[in-house]
């Protein structure tokens, strides 16, 4: 018995890291600011009772029963205008972190209002949308990746020089995602093999000449027919083969070592989403691969947080050292932000100010020189200063990886060493006294 | 303490094997030859409310069992002084921003059927008030749509080039632009 105890408290209560949670929210946030913006013309059509359809045609289209919309009681075009303001801050304070409980809850509820108030611009997307809005509403932990998580992770590193230990929360909430990706798939697998052109292969060249959903002309979705009994196979293969995370991993010894080296887990994500960003490229499908790709997110554990890690060190030795300036207020925030951002650990904070740190990593350099603006040394020995410093690491934490190549766009570099130059003279003004950017 | 935590444990566990549960039965479709999973839908109505209060109703039925091969696009036309009607506006994918097409086209599709008249009539009517037709102006609403054909075999690229859709139109309504709408 208390075997079986044991057990079913693992299965619901097992700790598990909550970043992808954090991040989840994030995404889920953005993906549904991004759709909700793109209905900003038409929030009074859709969701007023001036708009195409008001409270008394709503027979057509409510339900009769269970149905909960604060929009049922609000139905002034400038209140509904007002309310959808309010759930754009929500959902913008919920994807950067503030107050990430109370935003959260709120955006959720909000979103069901919405979408319980006019059920017909919804598709696929919405659903996926609504769905996991509400797991992420009852999960315990979401404050990853948030700023309120920043704030404490400052406060703690401040007054004891150590980061807050990683966020953890129970699996029970992973759970509910994983089947909900099993409904999802295995529903929609099953109800195609009710028909027949699923098995014919017939599907996509179909789809692909339903101008509703196709993204290019007649002449380009012509030249991609061939494509589709494969890309019916594969569907019906992608889909069916969620059941497989149903199967325990002991069992999958049997499979080649190179299956082995990822979970069956990052196999089926890495499968839907070339399935679903593959239909996003010949495909208009609204939110569906965005919303699904959110999901995906919170299907990420430890384990997989690791092997992306290892997976992106795979060719990377060594740490970058960046030598920062340990008395002064910026230049701790800064390096506090680096070390927030290196979720590839490929950084290593060195206070120049410490006579040993600095003979040991920057011995051929002058303080005064390593005073006027930040120095990093990369694993092969070569230093950068300033902003060619800063474009250097950017490369390096993935969260401005994106940004990156535009700061070596011809012009740039010149505004940014210029910049860059205006902040540290303002930073050299403090040294050795108080002033605004000294650490408080 | 230990006795509380153990009860919210216990609490938080029924709950997620209950969503579970609801979640499963309630997506249940076309299981009319597995007994087991017929009888679950039969119970459907336990698990309704549960679903419906909390917006998870979900039918994963996106381009199946066959997907959609009628293409549709409806017609604002307007009668001119002199008694002949003027297309002013069709609702298809080239009328409508990118960023719009999604819902927009959805809702087209969502008031097709003739039981949805009401919903025509006020979508014209919101055409004449965003678009200050005059008061009183006669307006009508047509359907047009072809089939995409079937085949039992992928056809090649020269076929879908030489294929031309065999349009087909109805009239769905006509009405005049009503002082508000």
């Amino acid at each position: 018995m208390k075997r079986v105890i044991a057990y079913l408290d693992r299965f619901f209560f097992e700790e598990v890291s909550a970043t992808g949670f954090g991040l989840m929210r994030a995404a889920w946030a953005f993906a549904v600011l991004l759709f909700m913006i793109g209905s900003a013309g038409d929030v009074v059509r859709y969701y007023s009772d001036s708009g195409i359809l008001p409270q008394d045609l709503g027979y057509l289209v409510f339900r009769s029963e269970y149905r909960f919309t604060i929009l049922e009681s609000i139905t002034d075009p400038t209140a509904v205008i007002l309310l959808w303001s309010i759930m754009m801050v929500s959902l913008f304070s919920m994807m950067i972190g503030i107050w990430p409980r109370l935003m959260t809850t709120l955006s959720v509820l909000l979103l069901f209002s919405f979408h319980e108030r006019n059920l017909q611009p919804l598709g696929g997307g919405d659903t996926v949308l609504r769905i996991f809005g509400f797991i992420l509403m009852i999960s315990p932990e979401i404050s990853a990746f948030s700023l309120a998580r920043l704030e404490l992770q400052w406060k703690n590193w401040k007054s004891t020089g150590k980061y807050l230990k990683p966020l953890k929360t129970n699996i029970w909430q992973y759970r509910l995602v994983v089947w909900q990706f099993i409904i999802i798939y295995i529903t929609s697998g099953w109800d195609k093999l009710q028909g027949t052109m699923w098995m014919e292969g017939t599907v996509v060249e179909a789809a692909f000449h339903h101008t509703h959903f196709a993204r290019w002309p007649k002449e380009v979705m012509d030249s991609w027919a061939w494509l589709s009994p494969y890309a019916c196979f594969y569907t019906l293969m992608v889909e069916f083969a969620w059941l497989l995370i149903l199967v325990p991993k002991e069992v999958w010894y049997v499979l080649p070592h190179w299956i082995l080296r990822h979970s069956i887990k990052r196999w089926l994500i890495v499968a839907s989403l070339i399935f679903h960003w593959g239909i996003f490229v010949f495909m208009d499908v609204g939110a569906f691969p965005v919303a699904i790709s959110a999901g995906f997110i919170g299907l990420l554990l430890d384990d997989d947080w690791k092997v992306f890690k290892r997976m992106a060190n795979k060719r990377w030795k060594g740490k970058i050292i960046v030598l920062y300036d340990g008395m002064c207020g910026l230049c701790q925030r800064s390096i506090f932000m680096v070390q927030m951002m290196d979720v590839l650990d490929r950084v290593k904070p060195v206070d120049f100010r410490d006579s040993i740190m600095k003979s040991k990593h920057a011995p051929n350099l002058a303080e005064a020189d390593l005073d006027r603006a930040m120095h990093i040394k990369t694993p092969k020995g070569v230093y950068f200063k300033g902003f060619d410093a800063f474009r250097k690491l950017a490369w390096h934490l993935p969260s401005l990886k994106l940004i990156t190549p535009l700061l070596y766009i011809p012009g740039v570099a010149p505004v940014g060493r210029m910049i860059y130059a205006k902040i540290a003279e303002s930073r050299n003004r403090c040294a050795g006294g108080v002033c605004s950017h000294t650490l408080k | 303490m230990k006795f509380l935590r153990g009860l919210i444990k216990v609490a938080i566990a029924l709950f997620v094997v209950w969503h579970i549960a609801a979640t499963f039965i309630y997506s249940l479709y076309h299981v009319e030859n597995v007994p087991p999973l017929q009888w679950l839908t039969t119970q459907r109505r336990h698990v309704r409310p549960y679903i419906l209060i909390t917006s998870q109703w979900q039918r994963w039925n996106l381009f199946s069992p066959d997907p959609l091969r009628r293409v549709i696009e409806m017609e604002i036309d307007r009668k001119a002084p002199n008694g002949t009607w003027v297309k002013i506006y069709t609702l298809n994918k080239h009328n409508v921003s990118w960023w719009q097409r999604a819902p927009e086209l959805k809702i087209m599709r969502r008031m097709e059927d003739k039981k949805m008249q009401p919903l025509q009539e006020r979508y014209v009517h919101d055409y004449c008030s965003t678009h200050y037709i005059p008061v009183g102006t006669s307006m009508r609403m047509r359907k047009r749509w072809f089939v995409i054909p079937r085949h039992e075999t992928t056809q090649t690229k020269e076929w879908w080039n030489a294929w031309e859709p065999e349009w087909q139109e109805i009239e769905l309504l006509q009405t005049t632009c009503p002082t508000t709408s």
